[in-house]
């Protein structure tokens, strides 16, 4: 089979974005396969899923639910990122906070994140605290692992350089310690994102009368899969728009030092 | 009578340090290390040596004796186990202001140019005011005047290394040191640094204490060359080279000079390895 001049031509970024258009167009064709052997109305078919998104969005639910489970993802985010800092650093820089730490840390990777809502329900009652500390607790393990390692990758030569210029603590934290943790930050954010509204849907599933969870609870009880599919497909748009709106702009912004020039 | 006797020496002996200006004074420098098993490693055995002001001076020896070490006592980094270094006269005990030039650039790679010099401008509390006159005035001295907004990664390493020195002349250092700066270059670069640098002392005028492993290098820059041993380091040999710079490498009195600290080390080394 001979490839067509036309495919030759194409740029790297054109033929990746063909690319992702042939999978996502083959992805809407099986569903609305699917949808119409499958009996009844179980499977809406995406264009109903549309329309209900709509409905979702004019009604005003959508930025109030969606709002508030971002506020508790942030909430969240918040408190681990603040924790976390103190313990990583102290694990980067002394022994004995390392050993300290170390077990509950790889430990506290492999707890689901369920078990901390329960928990934290056992705890706190059906309050918003469940859904701060669950998201919190969930997050220590996995930002502390980061900021741990980004301590134990700092560059000491650069630490010396400064120490003969006489640059105070402060200095060296600002221009040389975090500059060197933002790609493990960075990674700590992208990770976190991804656990964070597991748990937090979750929490709100179980704890609280309002949040995504808690409409997709209300779906799951009303046995209606189109809802559900509805909820979690404009969250996912949300988590995109995350992730293309606010994270890569200002990591591409922050590592612009990065570009190799021709000098 | 004695005692007094021995403390007008003493006086005499600072006095006459001062007609001199000394500038750095390393006396019966002893440095040892710990290692893990508890044992203690000697690395600077007994050395002594002065530098006076405006002098360039470079320290050779074979690779892993204790040159960098030296340094880094100068610069306070290390402290010496026995013995003391005086820095600036001897009436005037502030501490010195010190550029440091190490192997590899360390630049702030997150940094421009001019924040890289800035850091160190900031750093030694210099005020604002003059920051972009000082960082002005050295990259044009060591020839990047319109790179001070590009990032070090895009530089290459000979001018990454020229950023690393104007950053150390930027806080007008009284001594320049300098740790095997062009031993990462490859030898046409390093040739054209080189030159540069005698010019920039020229202009400057700072004491230069120069590390390398190079002969040819050191009996190229040096007023003076200390000829260092292989750890436990002692210096094997001390020797001035008069000849005026500009200097050439074809010159055969350079030759000779080199040739002669070349075998001093190489009769160091193979006595050692019989011994």
């Amino acid at each position: 089979m001979k490839t067509a001049n036309w495919v030759i031509e194409m740029s790297r970024t054109q033929k990746a974005i063909a690319t992702h258009c042939i999978s996502v167009i083959f992805f809407l064709a099986v569903w609305y396969a699917l949808s119409s052997i499958l009996p009844g109305a179980f499977l809406p078919p995406p264009h109903s899923i549309v329309r209900s998104m709509y409905k979702i969005i004019v009604s005003g639910h959508f930025f109030k639910d969606m709002g508030l489970t971002l506020f508790r993802v942030i909430i969240g985010f918040g408190v681990a990122g603040a924790i976390s800092t103190v313990i990583g650093v102290l694990m980067g820089i002394y022994f004995f906070f390392e050993k300290l730490f170390e077990l509950e840390i790889l430990v506290g990777l492999t707890i689901p994140g369920l078990i901390w809502v329960i928990i934290g329900i056992l705890i706190f009652g059906l309050s918003e605290n469940v859904s701060i500390f669950s998201v919190s607790v969930v997050l220590i393990p996995t930002f502390t692992i980061n900021i741990w390692e980004g301590m134990k990758s700092l560059d000491p030569k650069l630490i010396e350089m400064a120490r003969v210029y006489k640059s105070s603590q402060w200095m060296i934290i600002q221009s040389i310690v975090i500059p060197q943790l933002v790609p493990y930050i960075f990674a700590a954010v992208r990770f976190g994102l991804g656990v964070a509204w597991k748990v937090v849907v979750i929490a709100e599933l179980f704890a609280l009368g309002n949040g995504i969870g808690h409409q997709i609870s209300n779906n799951f009880e009303l046995m209606n899969l189109g809802g559900v599919i509805s909820w979690a497909v404009l969250f996912c748009f949300t988590m995109l728009g995350i992730e293309y709106g606010i994270v890569r702009p200002v990591e591409k912004r922050v590592t612009k030092w990065r570009m190799k020039g021709a000098f | 009578m004695e005692n007094e006797g021995s403390v007008l020496k003493q006086g005499f002996g600072i006095k006459k340090m001062n007609e001199i200006s000394t500038c750095i004074q390393v006396k019966d420098l002893f440095v040892e290390f710990k290692l893990r098993n508890g044992k203690s490693l000697s690395v600077i055995e007994n050395i002594s040596f002065q530098v006076k002001e405006k002098e360039f001076v470079c320290l050779v020896g074979p690779s892993g004796c204790g040159k960098s070490t030296i340094l880094n006592l100068i610069s306070n980094l290390v402290k010496p186990t026995y013995g003391n270094i005086g820095i600036g006269s001897t009436h005037d005990t502030h501490a010195p202001t010190l550029g440091y030039v190490f192997q590899d650039s360390r630049l702030l790679n997150w940094l421009t140019v001019r924040e890289n010099i800035t850091f160190a401008l900031k750093s030694m509390q210099i005020s604002r005011g003059i920051w972009d006159e000082r960082v002005d005035h050295y990259l044009k001295i060591v020839g990047l005047r319109d790179f001070a907004n590009e990032y070090p990664l895009s530089l290459s390493g000979g001018m990454q290394q020229r950023v690393s020195i104007a950053r150390a002349l930027s806080v007008q250092p009284e001594i320049l040191l300098m740790d095997e700066p062009f031993s990462n270059l490859d030898e046409l670069t390093a040739r054209g640094l080189r030159r540069d640098l005698l010019e920039i002392w020229e202009k400057e005028k700072k004491a230069i204490i120069f590390v390398t492993h190079n002969a040819t290098e050191a009996v190229f820059l040096a007023d003076r060359i200390l000829v260092l041993s292989k750890r436990p380091t002692r210096i094997l040999q001390e020797k001035d080279i008069p000849l005026p710079r500009p200097r050439s490498l074809e010159d055969t009195r350079l030759f000779e000079i080199q040739k002669g600290i070349v075998s001093v080390l190489e009769n160091h080394i193979s006595s050692k390895e019989f011994a």
